[in-house]
């Protein structure tokens, strides 16, 4: 069983950013990396190499799906878990995002005391289906 | 009317006030001669054989003739009519030579040109007794009518008669098609009517403007081509057989039905379509009538909103999800330790920030349902643990208002319903029951079957829903217009909420309330036939 230790987070609000990064670094003892852009997680996901990316989808300029579509280009995602943040989630648009290789959605706003222990599960599930 | 008079001027009959009146009803003095008067006069002379015939009319002043043939004048003083004396009878006048009648001996077109002789005049009296004039006809010399001339000169008289009432009406219906041709032209809406063989009749100056040509004389096949009729999505081109007039015409009725209009140079117009047939005044048949209304600043506003609100979900919820899981993780702890001087004030703006969440929730259900955008997930369900869930959900909202929550009843049941939607509908109720029970009092879920349906209740012991409010509870945002001794907070959005889902899933919401003693909601949903052990 692969342990979950590092979490690419990318969002530009930087409330929900800081919010994240505590709820998943002091409530879920886990590793965040934060990114404020799409163009930014291009530039640091391969270093860091993580293995859940946590998008959020309405961002300016490079939206999460198109960040999401941006990463396969330049690294193997088989073994990484993709979920999607977002107060967006009507059926059809949970569909959408379980169609473009997302494993899963956190839906906004979140409860950040529970918010790693559904990383965590979606993981487990991951991990289990692989 | 220093006139000099005649002395032997006939005198004035009982009805003259109404006669006049009624003369003048008909519109007909002063008025350019029409061939039926003329020809009913040249028929009246040919017929007698006399030179002279006359449709001569009776005002205040003086006798106008209306049509006549073999005399120059168009009219005299009423002194010297003869007529004026015909007017007092019931049938004919005639008077066989006027040298011989001390009435008209010395009258001076009998001393003089065109030395009337024998005068006959039917009078031309309305159903009412009122008499308008005559039918006359004149000699030059003296004579008698025969007896099948007399009987001629009635009936043309008649005619005549008929042909003067029925010239106003005639009129009037003229004048009123006129009326209502342009009345259409100012309607705001496109209005298309069409003959029982599918020939535009009338087409108002708004449908030729939406069409950008006047269709009037395109002829049914093309219509298609011609009207740039699309469907709904505004895609697909509407077939001939669609199209509301033809649909009209096959006997359909059209009832507020999409469509759009692509006319070339314009913008796509979304207008809504209503036809029925036209009947004539036998009530058969006559055509169909089309009438469109622009709905597209209505689109227009629709998208504006359906943009607003979900930028407004974006925007708020945001900020919302950074205040509320900043404020849970510092209640934690596990940013350090929580000063007990804070805890009261951070659960307060803890529970406040969930309301704000509860509110924007609400507004964009209720947004998704009245577009019936909301999607329902219907999969079995097991009842009991699903009431369980909800009562847990709400257990801490209840200690905060010092309410336990109990539940009674357990028969298992399964339903086919939206889990999340049920368990909202009742998180709803329950938390209205908190708002309202008394502290320290119960507030009980409860189910049990009846029949093929589940009857599930929430039961508070609360002051009960006052008589006058009971009506609007259902309504959006009844909750504003309760006073403030009886507001709970919240948007007044939630029961209108929780009936359209609870509706939505097959069921029906209710509830009973007695003032002082509390209150019962119940939903009833339907029971999956093979859960009923």
């Amino acid at each position: 069983m692969t342990t979950l230790q590092r979490v690419l987070h990318v969002e530009d609000d930087p409330s929900i950013r800081m919010v994240t990064s505590v709820a998943l670094e002091k409530v879920g003892k886990l590793q965040v990396l934060s990114c404020e852009s799409g163009q930014q997680a291009l530039e640091k996901a391969a270093a860091y190499d993580p293995q859940v990316l946590l998008l959020d989808v309405m961002m300016p300029q490079m939206d999460g799906p198109t960040t999401l579509a941006e990463l396969r280009k330049t690294m193997d995602l088989s073994q990484r878990l993709v979920l999607f943040m977002t107060a967006k989630v009507q059926q059809k648009e949970i569909d959408h995002y379980l169609g473009i290789g997302a494993q899963g959605v956190i839906i906004k706003p979140f409860d950040p005391m529970t918010l790693a222990a559904q990383i965590q599960q979606h993981w487990s599930d991951f991990l289990a289906a692989r | 009317m220093n006139k000099p008079q005649y002395i032997h001027a006939a005198p004035l009959p009982s009805n003259e006030k109404e006669r006049i009146e009624a003369l003048y009803r008909l519109k007909i003095l002063d008025t350019e001669p029409e061939a039926h008067f003329d020809d009913l006069t040249a028929l009246a002379a040919a017929l007698t054989a006399c030179p002279i015939a006359l449709v001569s009319l009776i005002d205040e002043n003086r006798q106008w003739f209306k049509a006549r043939c073999g005399i120059d004048g168009t009219e005299t003083d009423r002194s010297l009519a003869f007529c004026a004396h015909a007017l007092l009878e019931r049938d004919i006048m005639e008077i066989p030579d006027a040298r011989l009648d001390p009435r008209f001996a010395q009258h001076p077109m009998v001393l003089g040109p065109p030395h009337v002789t024998f005068y006959a005049g039917m009078p031309l009296t309305s159903s009412t007794g009122l008499c308008y004039g005559t039918l006359c006809v004149v000699d030059t010399q003296p004579r008698h009518l025969s007896d099948q001339q007399r009987e001629l000169l009635r009936k043309l008289g008649k005619q005549v008669l008929r042909h003067m009432e029925g010239r106003v009406e005639r009129q009037q219906s003229v004048s009123s098609s006129l009326m209502l041709a342009r009345l259409l032209e100012f309607l705001p809406d496109g209005l298309i009517t069409a003959d029982l063989d599918g020939t535009l009749r009338h087409v108002n100056s708004i449908a030729r403007q939406w069409h950008g040509v006047d269709p009037g004389t395109v002829p049914r096949q093309r219509w298609p081509e011609y009207f740039e009729l699309y469907t709904a999505d505004g895609k697909t081109r509407l077939p001939l057989a669609q199209n509301p007039i033809a649909r009209v015409l096959r006997g359909e009725k059209v009832r507020d039905e999409e469509l759009v209009i692509r006319a070339r140079g314009q913008a796509e117009r979304t207008v809504l379509c209503n036809g029925d047939y036209l009947v004539d005044d036998a009530g058969a048949p006559a055509g169909a009538v089309v009438v469109m209304h622009d709905l597209s600043e209505q689109k227009r506003m629709e998208r504006m909103k359906d943009e607003f609100v979900s930028t407004v979900s974006h925007e708020l919820r945001t900020p919302l999800t950074a205040i509320s899981g900043a404020l849970s993780l510092i209640q934690s702890g596990v940013l350090g330790e929580v000063p007990e001087a804070m805890r009261e004030q951070l659960a307060e703006a803890g529970r406040n920030s969930e309301r704000l969440n509860s509110i924007i929730n609400d507004l964009l259900d209720m947004d998704k349902l009245l577009a019936g955008k909301m999607n329902f997930r219907f999969e079995r369900c097991a009842l009991v643990p699903l009431l369980d869930e909800a009562l847990a959900a709400m257990r801490s909202y209840a200690e905060i208002y010092g309410v336990r929550l109990v539940r009674r009843g357990d028969v298992p049941a399964t339903l086919d319903v939206d889990a999340m939607r049920l368990t909202q509908v009742l998180t709803n109720l329950l938390s209205n029951a908190c708002k309202f029970a008394p502290g320290s009092s119960d507030v009980v879920l409860e189910h049990r079957i009846e029949g093929d349906t589940v009857l599930i209740s929430v039961i508070d012991t609360g002051p009960g829903i006052p008589e006058a409010f009971r009506s609007r509870l259902f309504q959006k945002f009844s909750q504003a217009e309760t006073s403030d001794s009886n507001r709970k907070g919240g948007t007044g959005l939630g029961l209108v909420i929780c009936k359209e889902l609870v509706e939505r899933m097959h069921g029906t919401i209710g509830f009973e309330s007695a003032e002082g003693e509390g209150t019962r909601f119940w939903c009833r949903l339907p029971v999956m036939s093979d859960s009923i052990t």
